[in-house]
């Protein structure tokens, strides 16, 4: 073996990664070759100095060790995530297992259910509110004057006070008269703003109102829906259930929604 | 009865947890910094103990994590080399000859060695503590670090090489690469908070 070689296998030669006859060779090189021997010697210096540096550094491994086992056992015990366990041979365990599935089942069942119900009522308030303020189609039953709003709003909801706090004082209210959207009554106003007309369907508040929740004004959550064009925002005071729609943007339509909630709670 | 045997949290502690501060110690030297590093190797011992059912009792436990954690340092350096234009090591590394004509101190202190281990490329300062301080062999560092046993031999025979040259000429070596490799390098005084 010459120094060119030795050089090239230094590190399988410092590991012991050298087959015994390599080795020989390469320790009889070694005996006879001085600056060889040389080199080598400085590598385990250079070895035993940057061991030294490690062995001497501080690592405080405790807080790490607190924090690995801590993790680890947050992994073993992942809180409400359930943990399966077949049920074998054990036929309570299978009825069980059944029972648990089909009341899922049930609950997803009844809240898809109650999205496309209301989802539906959003929509035939849309409907609604083209017929009647876009397209002008011609329909029975309108009250128009004052007076007759209001003699309305007290024949249907025992009071004319939320009239004033429907809409801002700047709307001005035309007409009103009742409809039916999907099997709900509801007193659809139509207000003017700036030229275009706004629609409120009214209800006594009967049920809960569902739906896409997007926000929450004066502790009620707010629904909002769109389609063709058109915005609704849905929610509910004390006591009436409110849908408004409009051709406004949806912050503007919520922002409708969201004072109106705070004028009539 | 049957006697039973240790349960995997059993396992992960006697035959996993013991190879911490072997794992910190690398990392600390190869993430520059220690928050760096003891994320990394919180995330080494997280993703042990979720695979921890494929490591066969009695293999080498302490390899097995160290590769795990150049796993993730390999991608974390994946994600931070899209953004800045980094160095190519190998080729920008000055190879010098293998010599013995300049002396190395007889004492050094961590720090001194560390600041010159910092200096080499990453590649290169990590082949060198696997094989010096972990002990592992070449073929165990080409193994974990997925790269061909000559690249190991010949990034260790160089990284000893710039080493000693550093440590030796230390005045008139100008640093090869920037030091630190990773990002988050917020909490670099040792030590404090």
């Amino acid at each position: 073996m010459n120094c060119s070689e030795l050089k090239n296998i230094l590190p399988l030669h410092s590991s012991g990664e050298l087959p015994s006859g390599t080795r020989t060779e390469c320790e009889d090189h070694l005996k006879t070759c001085a600056a060889c021997a040389q080199i080598v010697a400085g590598e385990r210096q250079l070895d035993d100095l940057m061991r030294g540096a490690f062995a001497a550094q501080s690592l405080e491994l405790s807080p790490l060790r607190t924090r690995v086992r801590a993790k680890i056992a947050a992994a073993k015990n992942p809180g409400l995530l359930i943990r399966w366990r077949a049920p074998g041979a054990n036929p309570l365990r299978w009825l069980s297992l059944a029972a648990a599935c089909l009341a899922l089942l049930s609950v997803g069942a009844i809240y898809v259910t109650s999205q496309r119900s209301e989802t539906r009522l959003y929509a035939a308030a849309i409907t609604d509110h083209i017929d009647d303020a876009v397209k002008k189609v011609e329909k029975q039953g309108w009250r128009t004057s004052p007076e007759e709003i209001k003699a309305f709003a007290l024949e249907q909801f025992g009071t004319d006070a939320f009239l004033a706090n429907l809409a801002p004082a700047d709307f001005r209210l035309n007409r009103v008269r009742m409809c039916n959207l999907k099997g709900n009554r509801f007193a659809h106003f139509v207000f003017e703003a700036g030229g275009r007309e706004v629609s409120f369907f009214v209800q006594s508040r009967a049920g809960e109102l569902s739906g896409p929740r997007v926000e929450i004004a004066g502790g009620q959550p707010i629904f909002a829906h769109a389609s063709e064009g058109y915005e609704v925002a849905g929610f509910q005071s004390g006591k009436l259930t409110v849908l408004i729609v409009t051709v406004f943007t949806r912050p503007e339509n919520l922002r409708l929604a969201r004072e109106a909630a705070r004028r009539l709670s | 009865m049957l006697p039973l045997g240790p349960t995997r949290e059993e396992r992960f502690e006697s035959e996993a947890l013991p190879h911490m501060g072997n794992l910190l110690g690398t990392a600390r030297r190869l993430t520059g910094s220690r928050k760096s590093a003891e994320d990394l190797v919180q995330e080494t011992m997280l993703r042990g103990w979720r695979a921890f059912d494929q490591f066969a009792t009695g293999t080498n436990c302490k390899g097995w994590l160290f590769r795990i954690l150049f796993n993730l340092l390999s991608k974390q350096r994946q994600k931070t080399r899209a953004r800045p234009p980094t160095v190519s090591l190998d080729e920008h590394c000055e190879h010098h000859e293998l010599s013995a004509e300049a002396a190395l101190p007889a004492r050094l202190s961590p720090d001194e060695m560390f600041a010159a281990l910092d200096l080499l490329p990453i590649e290169h300062r990590s082949v060198l503590i696997l094989s010096i301080v972990e002990g592992f062999t070449c073929q165990e560092i080409a193994d974990l670090q997925e790269i061909p046993i000559g690249t190991v031999m010949s990034r260790i025979s160089r990284a000893r090489a710039n080493l000693r040259q550093i440590l030796t000429r230390r005045t008139e070596i100008t640093p090869l690469v920037s030091p630190p490799t990773l990002p988050a390098a917020k909490d670099t005084v040792e030590g404090r908070p």
